[in-house]
């Protein structure tokens, strides 16, 4: 539970740099901020994608839903029948994204830690 | 930190996550082919969602510092239907508002036509644009353009600064801009907006004049002559059509048809002694360009025919549909000027419109300006020496760079000579079986410079219609018909331009041999002998495409009319004798019929071609159908009214009967793409005509006798062609309506998916007055008139004045345009527009 509320802080605090920023940028500072709010855990990833899609899903769905006419232009160049795939599909992207970012992250804190309790342990 | 589970090898999994996410993070930031790097264009903060401007009320007026304005201040207040109401101090801040507004809507519209134009495609497209960037390049348009800017520096320097006020203002705009606001196409290309100067101006006014007049009929006629005799071609494809109705009869041309400057011009048909090849798929598509059946109107009746004594004015010119639309609405005011109408993206001033005092509107003259000459250079691939009058001159070789996106640069050569650019090269296929290739020359009007931005400055500010018809003197192309009006009552119809004066009939209607001492154009007719018109008796005045006279003589021989039917042009000039017939009663029973009579008129289908031939086919047909199914179709025809309804199904059977009927007639002797058939109105008048000398005696063109048959034949396939489609598209008839038949396509200017209207449900044909078809139709409609000595207007075009596809302004017009319904126009007479209609307002103050 302690996990999934971090998780959950994360992503806001992602879905709100994805609005402010450029992308890579919103990708960086959150990868960053992640090393302060998670953990790496077997299921981690997983979790924070499918958490990640969920919250992102709303948020697309809602702007695409606001924004009809380019939506449905921008969809119509992806031949896709309706916006509210093209909204799914920013959605999963940028979740995967995230959540893998934040994953490298993790596992730098992670391998510096390993190298400097093997080294503390000599 | 917990550790996890180590399952798999550490080293594995660390490299596993860093390679998905570097993996993810390339694809992000690349273009993948068309698609642009997803990263920034899905973002929220950067991508496409950042393209849907609002058009909410915006109640505090936004204000912005600009170096470039002379004066204090302009506003621009765009009202409730995204019009923009420029108000300026002096002519040049006018031109910097109508930049800075047109530029806000249609950026990137104006960046790709002149692209187009300039042969600058590939630097926005990549390599697959190099073939159209060389066409454009060896048609010589960028040196035409750059030619006219000197022309006007030299000889009319306040026009030059308009263009410049016009190029600032433009760029103003595009200075305000964040790479997140560039409009979306940009970001789908990965590119951004270029600074525009008065050359984009000058090459735009090309584009449009080569959209109007550019012909290569030449090479196909030139094919013909190879099976037919020059004699039997006059016949079958004449510049003059004796039973049609021409713009000018006897009746209202109150000038001289016999003009003593007529030169004969000695240009004299190029001896090709062989087929010419339409090759390519580029050389094909310009071969192509002007379909037939596309069309203009536009008319004017008289003050004396209507009981408040002022005139009404209708236009609506046919072009190509596309979104964002050709057209801008927009209305001009400063201290001498105050103008509303219809503007070209990329252009200053107002080209169809009225202001409080006079209103015009312009149709194509379709008149040819255009010639080929077959070349002979000192080898077989055009080189620097080519032969004129028995001796070899030198041209001119202009090395072109064509930049291309991602890729080095490619140079090609434009060869000059004195009768133009070598525009085109096609392979000569000879009697005996060799081949070689033939380089041609283009001599066309639009390569001379010339001052159109004159003509339209003073009809923006004429007061009269002899104010108009001064203005339009130095008018030189595209040619046009002008209809105008003014508030006195007086109206008039000029058809103005630059001709050159041809009485020889081979001239212009051939490729020209390039090596006579003669070949080229001499004189222009002069303007007294331009086909005109002022204030007839008859009361009204008219224009639809068709030859400007009856009479041969005029000087005229050869124009381009067959480029569309003169049908359109009879059933205008019927209705309008049948409206100004009598003399209304009162003002008040005159209003409502005529405005609403003259917006009818603009959505008439009535068919004169099917009213003509339907009954001739039936009486034909009726014993030759083999079976019952289709004589049932043939007895629903002839109950029919000869109008093409969208809903029409009989209008989807005539419409495609006549078409089998006329292509299989002339296969034969005219296959394409190598030739041209007969337009459908010699077609119309062979069919009908009782006389068996008529007919054509050559052996590849059916006798006349087998004519009833191919008749019966086409509409057993027409039907059979009909039903295979209901049943493709699983139609609840077993035969389509003509809407869904036919329909209207408008794409995205650049054929983005999705950026276009795949299909309407529309009426009509080129044949009739309403002359919409599968991609071409109405680019604007408009009636004009005044009450109460102000101007009243209604307007409509297929799009909307947004070029932004996420706006609602992008396309919110259609549906009134294609039901026919014309919006009334909001013209400002002083001051500014009123709070209550007003959108949103921009002040745009000098820099303090």
């Amino acid at each position: 539970m302690r996990h999934t509320l971090r998780d959950f802080i994360w992503i806001l605090s992602s879905l709100i740099l994805l609005t402010f920023f450029p992308w890579w940028q919103a990708v960086l500072i959150s990868a960053l901020a992640a090393q302060g709010l998670l953990r790496l855990t077997e299921r981690g990833l997983k979790r924070r994608i499918t958490m990640m899609f969920i919250v992102l899903s709303i948020y697309f769905l809602a702007y695409h839903a606001t924004h009809k006419e380019i939506s449905a232009a921008i969809s119509g160049l992806f031949r896709l029948p309706h916006f509210s795939l093209l909204a799914l599909l920013s959605a999963g992207s940028f979740a995967v994204l995230f959540a893998f970012a934040a994953e490298c992250s993790l596992w730098i804190k992670y391998s510096f830690r390993r190298v400097n309790n093997r080294f503390q342990a000599k | 930190m917990s550790e996890p589970a180590e399952k798999r090898p550490y080293l594995l999994r660390i490299l596993g996550t860093w390679g998905v996410f570097l993996f993810l993070a390339v694809l992000f930031s690349i273009p993948l082919g068309p698609i642009p790097p997803l990263g920034n264009f899905l973002s929220p903060y950067s991508g496409y969602l950042k393209n849907a401007p609002s058009v909410a009320k915006k109640n505090a007026p936004t204000s912005e510092f600009e170096a470039g304005i002379k004066g204090k201040k302009i506003t621009i207040s765009v009202d409730t239907r995204g019009v923009p109401h420029v108000v300026a101090e002096n002519d040049l801040d006018l031109a910097f508002g109508q930049g800075y507004a047109t530029a806000r809507d249609r950026l990137w519209q104006m960046e790709l036509q002149t692209a187009a134009t300039a042969g600058r495609v590939s630097e926005l497209l990549g390599e697959k644009a190099f073939e159209f960037d060389a066409k454009q390049r060896r048609l010589g348009f960028l040196a035409a353009a750059e030619a006219e800017l000197e022309f006007l520096q030299k000889n009319d320097p306040q026009q030059y600064e308009i263009l410049e006020a016009y190029s600032e203002g433009v760029n103003a705009y595009i200075r305000s801009l964040t790479p997140q606001q560039w409009p979306v196409e940009y970001k789908l290309l990965g590119t951004s907006p270029g600074k525009w100067t008065p050359l984009h101006c000058a090459l735009f006014h090309k584009q449009m004049t080569w959209t109007l007049t550019g012909n290569f009929d030449d090479f196909k006629m030139s094919n013909a002559l190879q099976r037919f005799s020059q004699s039997e071609l006059e016949f079958l494809f004449p510049d003059f059509y004796p039973r049609s109705t021409p713009i000018l009869d006897a009746s209202v041309a109150n000038m001289s048809v016999s003009s003593p400057e007529m030169a004969e011009t000695s240009s004299s048909p190029a001896r090709l002694d062989g087929i010419l090849k339409i090759e390519n798929k580029s050389q094909r598509s310009q071969q192509e360009k002007r379909k037939p059946s596309n069309g203009s109107n536009n008319w004017v009746v008289d003050g004396t025919r209507t009981a408040h004594g002022y005139p009404l004015l209708a236009n609506d010119p046919h072009l190509d549909l596309k979104l964002p639309s050709i057209w801008y609405e927009i209305q001009l005011s400063a201290p001498n000027v105050n103008v509303y109408g219809v503007s070209l993206p990329g252009l200053p001033h107002v080209i169809i419109g009225f202001n409080d005092s006079v209103s015009w509107g312009i149709t194509n003259a379709g008149t040819d300006v255009i010639d080929w000459f077959a070349m002979k250079f000192d080898k077989a691939k055009p080189a620097p020496n080519y032969l004129s009058a028995q001796r070899w001159r030198p041209s001119t070789v202009r090395k072109e760079i064509i930049r291309i996106k991602g890729k080095p640069s490619r140079t090609i050569d434009v060869i000059e000579t004195h009768l133009g650019p070598i525009a085109q090269e096609l392979t000569l296929e000879q009697k005996s079986g060799a081949t070689s290739t033939v380089p041609f020359a283009m001599l066309w009007k639009g390569h001379t410079p010339s001052n159109e931005f004159r003509v339209f400055h003073s009809l923006n500010r004429a007061r009269t219609v002899v104010e108009m018809k001064n203005a339009l003197r130095d008018y030189q192309a595209p040619g046009q018909n002008f209809v105008m009006a003014d508030k006195t009552g007086s109206i008039g119809l000029l058809q103005a331009g630059r001709f050159p004066i041809r009485t020889s009939a081979a001239a212009g209607r051939f490729v020209l041999d390039g090596t006579s001492p003669t070949a080229g154009w001499k004189d222009d007719i002069s303007f007294v002998h331009l086909p005109q018109s002022w204030s007839p008796e008859r009361g009204h005045l008219s224009s639809a495409n068709q030859q400007p006279t009856l009479d041969p003589a005029f000087g005229y021989a050869s124009g381009d009319w067959g480029f569309t039917s003169y049908l359109r042009g009879e059933r205008i000039f019927q209705k309008l004798n049948e409206l100004t017939a009598t003399q209304p009663a009162s003002f008040s029973s005159l209003m409502p019929a005529s405005i609403s009579s003259l917006m009818q008129l603009q959505n008439d289908v009535t068919d004169l071609r099917a009213k003509k031939l339907l009954p001739l086919f039936s009486r034909w047909t009726v014993g030759l159908l083999r079976n019952d199914d289709d004589r049932k179709v043939l007895d629903m025809l002839n109950r029919w009214n000869f109008e093409l309804h969208a809903r029409s199904i009989e209008a989807a059977v005539w419409s495609k009967w006549w078409e089998i009927v006329h292509d299989t007639l002339w296969e034969k002797a005219f296959p394409t793409p190598d030739f041209k058939s007969p337009s459908e109105d010699k077609t119309l008048e062979l069919l009908l005509s009782k006389e068996d000398s008529d007919w054509p005696a050559s052996a590849s063109v059916m006798r006349r006798t087998e004519v009833p048959l191919l008749v019966a034949n086409s509409l057993e396939r027409a039907v059979k062609t009909l039903r295979t489609f209901s049943e493709r598209k699983n139609l609840p008839e077993q035969l389509p309506q003509w809407g869904e038949f036919r329909g209207t396509k408008i794409p995205h200017l650049a054929n983005l998916p999705g950026f276009g209207i795949e299909h309407l449900f529309t009426g009509g044909d080129g044949h009739t007055v309403n002359a919409t078809t599968d991609h071409h139709g109405p680019s604007w409609r408009m009636v004009v008139t005044w009450v109460d000595a102000q101007p009243r207007a209604w307007g409509v075009y297929p799009g909307g004045q947004s070029g932004h596809a996420g706006s609602p302004h992008y396309t919110n017009m259609i549906e009134p345009w294609r039901n026919g319904q014309l919006q009334e126009l909001l013209f400002v007479q002083q001051g500014q527009l009123k709070e209550d209609l007003t959108l949103s307002r921009t002040v745009l103050e000098k820099q303090p």
